[in-house]
């Protein structure tokens, strides 16, 4: 086990930015935004799930809070982008506190339910409140990120900095993996009881963690916003909550890694299922089913065996 | 004689099940109590409602001076009592020392931004307990086995790092449950000499046990219970004499 998350975070981003120079292509570059996006949203999405042992079913309502805030007070308002990130995030996670409170003092999945209660809530929200959110046709003219006087106006320049911002969470989140936090979430994923003899505040700590990925959520929502610079509903849909629960669970929920895994493959492969069109849907379900029945712990780690080589090795 | 833990007319019910009728007795500081009697009798009920994972309905819970019977189970483990369980309550998901740090993170004193950058201050407090980790492993004798999965060891193992996990959190008392239960004969001798070091460490121990022979070996006093009452209190030497205690074990009337 190597503690160093620094390392790891530097090499992930060395690692995209050799892909920045290799791939030319405009449209890989916006695939890999895409990427870097729905990272920021599993690697939280992990850490409930896989670490807490808590699923939630409203990783695109976060998501979408955080875009549609800050979306709303700089295209409508006019505020500068600093307050209206600050905006986002606090306006999330304030959401998420106030669902999480009740939910996770009980036992079992009703953070589940909930979650998906707000999800439909927040959707229908984003159709109807017209006047802010131009309803189901979205609004536009969101103006892009300026930083140190940088305009973030080209893919590539935006490109280094989500992946820079993905670098980051990935530090802290395996920092937190690698603590007592990290610890004590394990040890609630496999029994609350047992965790509370131990001195754990299993409600309390529950619910820091499903605010903090809420909070990586609205961060993803925060940046899509400002790089699409448009705004609909149909991008924070259950159909992606979904998604993005799928994500972690083929690539593994035990790991943040296997998020990484699961969250690559299942937004590349649709670049790749482009001619199944509507079909696609039916795709990732037979995926889900095959890794569920075959395994149930997720792709990664898998050994896969090179005959020539006669040793095993471990796949990423 | 202190006493640490006073359990004062304690009463719980399930439904119309009496588990615990009235039930009194202390808990003398730095003793061995046991608390003994038949499937059913309610020792492991008394337990969960020591620890907290199940409310009383009556009565009062005193530990160390301090009422605790409406606290909650993590705030009566930070004041300082530590239990095992019957059916083994280590973590699968993780490896022997990460079950054994567990224990000491409620002593854990770096602020949550200092553990989320992994600072210098957060380092060396995860290589102190993982230090300490390691100094309890090593006495109770299963250094060997800290970097494998939980659920790669032996049985009696696992049971080990159970209750050094328990110790590593410093309590003032612990809580053991069956500690021997699927243990031969061999390794429950050798269980009963780390039991007595514990002891002597000066952590006060309660236990629920079916070995007599382990039990009257270690015990300073035993409670007898049956059907969720006290039948008898004493030492180890009253209670092998006790005539109540002798029927409901042997079945003799009287």
């Amino acid at each position: 086990m190597i503690k160093k998350s620094s390392f790891k975070a530097v090499v992930t981003f060395v690692i995209a930015l050799i892909f920045l120079l290799i791939f030319k292509n405009p449209y890989y570059i916006g695939v890999l935004i895409f990427l870097g996006i729905n990272l920021l949203i599993t690697i939280g999405l992990s850490l409930l799930m896989g670490y807490a042992g808590q699923i939630s079913m409203g990783q695109a309502a976060f998501f979408g809070i955080g875009a549609y805030t800050s979306g709303i007070l700089t295209a409508k308002f006019g505020l500068p982008i600093g307050v209206s990130f600050l905006a986002s995030i606090a306006i999330t996670v304030f959401i998420a506190f106030i669902i999480g409170i009740p939910t996770l003092k009980l036992k079992g999945h009703y953070l589940a339910m909930a979650t998906l209660g707000l999800g439909e809530i927040v959707y229908i929200v984003f159709n109807e409140l017209i006047p802010l959110t131009g309803g189901p046709s979205g609004f536009g003219e969101i103006p892009v990120i300026k930083i140190f006087g940088i305009s973030l106006d080209s893919d590539q320049k935006f490109y280094i900095f989500i992946w820079a911002i993905v670098s980051f969470i990935l530090f802290i989140s395996l920092n937190i993996v690698n603590s007592r936090i990290g610890r004590a979430l394990k040890a609630l994923n496999k029994s609350e009881e047992i965790s509370s003899t131990l001195g754990i505040n299993t409600s309390k700590v529950k619910l820091g963690i499903f605010t903090l990925s809420a909070g990586y959520a609205a961060l993803a929502g925060f940046l899509y916003a400002h790089y699409v610079t448009f705004l609909s509903p149909g991008s924070f849909s259950l159909n992606f909550s979904i998604l993005l629960v799928t994500m972690v669970a083929i690539g593994g929920m035990e790991n943040i890694w296997g998020a990484f895994l699961g969250t690559a493959i299942l937004t590349l492969l649709p670049e790749y299922l482009r001619f199944f069109k509507d079909f696609d849907i039916l795709i990732y379900g037979a995926i889900l089913m095959s890794i569920m029945l075959l395994r149930p712990e997720g792709l990664y780690g898998i050994k896969i065996k090179i005959p020539f080589l006669k040793k095993t090795k471990k796949e990423i | 004689m202190t006493s640490i833990l006073t359990i004062n007319d304690v009463s719980k019910r399930f439904g119309g099940l009496k588990a615990l009728t009235n039930l009194s007795f202390e808990v003398y500081e730095n003793q061995v109590t046991a608390v003994i009697g038949p499937n059913g009798a309610g020792k492991t009920t008394l337990f969960n409602l020591i620890s907290g994972l199940i409310p009383i309905d009556s009565g009062k819970i005193i530990f160390n001076r301090r009422r605790i019977d409406h606290l909650k189970s993590y705030e009566r483990t930070k004041l300082g009592i530590a239990r095992t369980f019957q059916t083994l309550g280590v973590f699968s998901n993780m490896t022997v020392i990460e079950n054994v740090m567990l224990g000491e993170d409620i002593h854990a004193e770096t602020g949550i931004i200092s553990t989320i950058f992994n600072t210098k201050k957060h380092r060396k407090e995860e290589k102190y307990i993982r230090e300490k980790a390691v100094y309890w492993l090593n006495r109770m004798g299963i250094e060997d086995v800290k970097d494998k999965n939980i659920s790669e060891i032996a049985f009696e193992k696992q049971r080990l790092v159970e209750i050094t996990r328990a110790i590593v959190s410093n309590p003032k008392l612990l809580l053991l449950d069956e500690p021997a239960a699927g243990l031969n004969i061999t390794e429950t001798r050798s269980l009963i000499s780390k039991i007595k070091d514990i002891n002597d460490s000066g952590i006060t121990i309660l236990i629920v046990e079916h070995d007599m022979d382990m039990i009257m070996e270690i015990s300073d006093r035993i409670v007898v219970l049956n059907f969720g009452e006290k039948i008898a209190e004493g030492k180890p030497e009253e209670i092998q004499k006790n005539d109540k205690v002798i029927s409901i074990y042997l079945g003799t009337t009287y």
